[in-house]
């Protein structure tokens, strides 16, 4: 895949990551990556987020850079781990951002609807968890979405590759 | 040990265990902490609560709601809290109305001074459930606000910081807030 255009090479990695390990977000973004580093070993979400905030291939992005850097074909990671669960982590999927929320869900039986919260980066996520209809995404919700919350998606971090010239 | 020995640590055991009891139990009830129920909050407009708010409130006063925190269902509340209730808000809007920056809810008590802050809306933001807890009592004055979130998402349900009642500024502070000062 490396003559291919970069942001064609990343959009077709997410699609294929998000049908391969629709349950696994962990699976999911350790297939993306592994299209870029081909020896990158699995590791749960808790494992992996803190092995690309110390590992001089990630530099960590803002989440208003995440637009630009992804259209420009850059694979960026990001996720927020969880001491007491699992975590959860995504890859930022290529294409104009788009309004958070939009659609509602029910918790203890009541409808509620996430509201939109502004325009953010797209994502693809996978979880075993279908709770949350921001949980599943292959580039139709933002990166905001699988958190479903200001004070949690506050705390997501995100990571891009460094290219080989260092960049 | 004999019979009578016995017998007189038997007595004592027994006096020890009720005296452990009934400490138990009066502190049980000054802990006892109740959860604040949607339904015994109120309008603002319709309230004889007067409470200062900012500017920042003006365009949502017809859903603002107080809520007393009251010891029992038939006693005064000594505090209330102050908070916009979205769902009320929102009845009247389209669907996909974007969310706003709604002013946080206030504690507030019996003359309508702010006491105290939550973090985020009650009883809900547009996702998740607030169940705010509240106990150790002072009196008719909790102690203690406690606020767990239900939320849906990926990382799950948390928790706010504990509100703890500061006797001597008389207000609520954060729990750990005031040892930091």
């Amino acid at each position: 895949m490396s003559n291919k255009d970069p942001v064609k090479k990343l959009k077709e990695a997410a699609d294929e990551a998000y049908k391969l390990y629709p349950n696994s977000c962990s699976h999911s973004a350790w297939y993306v990556i592994k299209q870029y580093i081909p020896d990158q070993a699995y590791s749960p979400a808790n494992v992996l987020l803190p092995h690309l905030a110390h590992n001089s291939r990630w530099k960590r992005v803002v989440v208003n850079e995440l637009e630009k850097y992804v259209n420009e074909g850059v694979l960026i990671v990001g996720g927020l781990a969880d001491p007491k669960g699992n975590g959860h982590v995504v890859v930022v999927y290529p294409g104009k951002a788009k309004m958070s929320g939009g659609y509602g869900a029910s918790i203890d039986g009541e409808t509620q609807q996430a509201r939109p919260r502004g325009p953010f980066a797209r994502v693809m996520s996978t979880s075993i968890s279908r709770n949350w209809p921001g949980t599943m995404s292959n580039g139709d919700k933002t990166v905001w979405d699988p958190w479903g919350s200001d004070k949690k998606f506050s705390k997501v971090t995100f990571y891009r590759l460094v290219s080989s010239d260092g960049k | 040990m004999n019979g009578m020995q016995k017998g007189v640590l038997s007595v004592a055991m027994l006096v020890l265990g009720f005296l452990g009891n009934a400490g138990c139990a009066i502190g049980a009830q000054d802990e006892a902490f109740k959860t604040l129920e949607p339904e015994t909050c109120f309008p603002l407009q319709s309230s004889k609560l007067s409470v200062q708010l900012s500017a920042g409130w003006k365009d949502y006063l017809p859903s603002v709601r107080v809520c007393p925190l009251r010891r029992e269902p038939d006693t005064d509340a000594t505090v209330y809290v102050v908070s916009i209730f979205v769902k009320d808000y929102y009845r009247d809007k389209p669907a996909l109305a974007p969310w706003e920056d709604f002013p946080k809810p206030l504690v507030v008590n019996d003359k309508g001074e702010t006491v105290g802050k939550l973090e985020e809306l009650y009883p809900s933001e547009d996702v998740g459930k607030m169940i705010l807890t509240f106990g150790h009592w002072r009196g008719h004055l909790p102690g203690e606000i406690r606020m767990h979130i239900r939320h849906p998402g990926v990382a799950g349900d948390y928790d706010l910081p504990t509100l703890i009642w500061n006797a001597e500024k008389k207000r609520y502070d954060k729990k750990g807030e005031d040892q930091k000062r």
